[in-house]
């Protein structure tokens, strides 16, 4: 497993301070590209609908049809993409920070290694089905596990979320394991 | 160890390239958005008449290859691909709209003001866009919404096509236009989309890139 440097606000070799992304091994793109290419992908996005259909319905409505479905979650992917976007050229005063929240809902500070999501909640989206899951490592600085469409109130509800919420604490354990765990060796080199 | 050493340990010698693919993605919105709706309709067709991927690639007389680029919303389409998309599932996938016939008269104007709307009053999903909404207040008469359509392609001229056809979003009485992204001078288009669409009294309130 490895992590790659996706943007930050300082660019370059020197850069910590940004959004990471996981490369896990025998992957051919880090988590980041995977799930943009997942989100984007019509076919994969039916398939998707269809096999969870039932979930679909409930969020969506019982007349729902999977394109349906599958079109209004790729519009979903869109707005997070020029979101992320924006973070990258600085178009926005918003951070990483205010984009990345607790996975926890009840966890009111932030803290290192903390397991994240973000979602592209707003006036005009108040129920947003599209998480990514990131592992904080310190202000304004995550590394990105990878991400779902999250249909239900908790993770443990389905396989797919199962599966986001066992790679977030694999992250979190290797970079423990690793020696990414101390805010003030990052306070150092920023 | 410092921070910067720790990560550098477990730092891929790769380049991430999510950065050159979602500028790619966005510089292309439009044709994306096209391009995901006939996928969408064609998988639709697809699972409804329970006909399989290999078996439309036959009907249609082309390779597998395409018909995974056409349900993958990778298919920059032909018009010959889209007729033989429409003969081998039977559905109509695009459709030209008639010259729109304004009934002047017909209907009421709700609100005579032509605005664009101050950046905070866009809703979030578009702000960092490199876009301009033009709101304009919603008819009593679809046959002067209508006119309105037709009034944008007037001033957009080399850009008509790629001006939206329908509102972007719907907020209460007033429709969003997306032009600015195709013209390099947003504030004469939309004056002299002013000047076109006659009838009623408008003025440009505010107006921003």
């Amino acid at each position: 497993m490895k992590i790659l440097h996706i943007f930050g606000p300082k660019d370059g070799p020197e850069s910590v301070e940004g959004l990471w992304a996981v490369e896990y091994e025998d992957a051919s793109e880090n988590a980041l590209v995977q799930l943009f290419d997942f989100w984007q992908d019509p076919e994969l996005m039916v398939r998707f609908c269809v096999e969870n259909i039932d979930d679909i319905q409930r969020k969506f409505g019982d007349d729902v049809t999977p394109e349906e479905a599958a079109d209004e979650l790729m519009d979903e992917a869109d707005e997070m993409l020029m979101f992320l976007m924006s973070l990258a050229k600085r178009e926005t005063s918003d951070t990483l920070q205010s984009l990345f929240k607790p996975l926890n809902d009840l966890e009111t500070d932030l803290t290192v290694l903390q397991l994240s999501k973000a979602s592209s909640k707003t006036k005009l989206r108040k129920d947003p089905k599209l998480r990514i899951y990131a592992v904080r490592i310190n202000e304004n600085t995550y590394v990105v596990t990878g991400g779902a469409i999250k249909l239900t109130n908790q993770m443990q509800d389905r396989p797919h979320t199962i599966e986001e919420l066992q790679r977030l604490k694999t992250v979190k354990d290797w970079l423990n394991r690793e020696g990414v765990s101390y805010p003030e060796d990052l306070t150092d080199v920023l | 160890m410092s921070m910067k050493d720790k990560l550098k340990k477990i730092t891929s010698e790769k380049t991430s390239d999510w950065l050159a693919k979602a500028e790619d993605a966005l510089a292309h919105a439009g044709a994306r958005r096209n391009a995901r709706k006939v996928a969408l309709r064609v998988l639709q067709a697809l699972r409804e008449q329970d006909i399989n991927q290999a078996d439309l690639a036959v009907k249609m007389g082309v390779s597998r290859q395409q018909v995974t680029k056409i349900v993958k919303g990778k298919e920059n389409f032909t018009f010959e691909t889209i007729d033989k998309l429409e003969k081998a599932l039977g559905v109509t996938l695009i459709s030209v709209a008639p010259t729109p016939q304004p009934a002047l008269g017909h209907g009421t104007l709700i609100e005579s003001t032509l605005t664009i709307p101050a950046r905070s009053q866009i809703a979030e999903p578009y702000k960092g866009s490199r876009h301009v909404f033009i709101s304009y207040s919603w008819f009593h008469s679809p046959a002067l919404l209508a006119m309105f359509y037709s009034s944008i392609k007037k001033v957009s001229q080399d850009i008509v096509h790629k001006t939206t056809e329908q509102p972007l979003e719907l907020s209460g009485s007033t429709v969003f236009f997306d032009v600015q992204a195709f013209t390099s001078d947003p504030i004469t288009t939309t004056s002299n989309l002013v000047k076109e669409f006659k009838g009623a009294d408008k003025k440009i309130v505010e107006c921003w890139s």
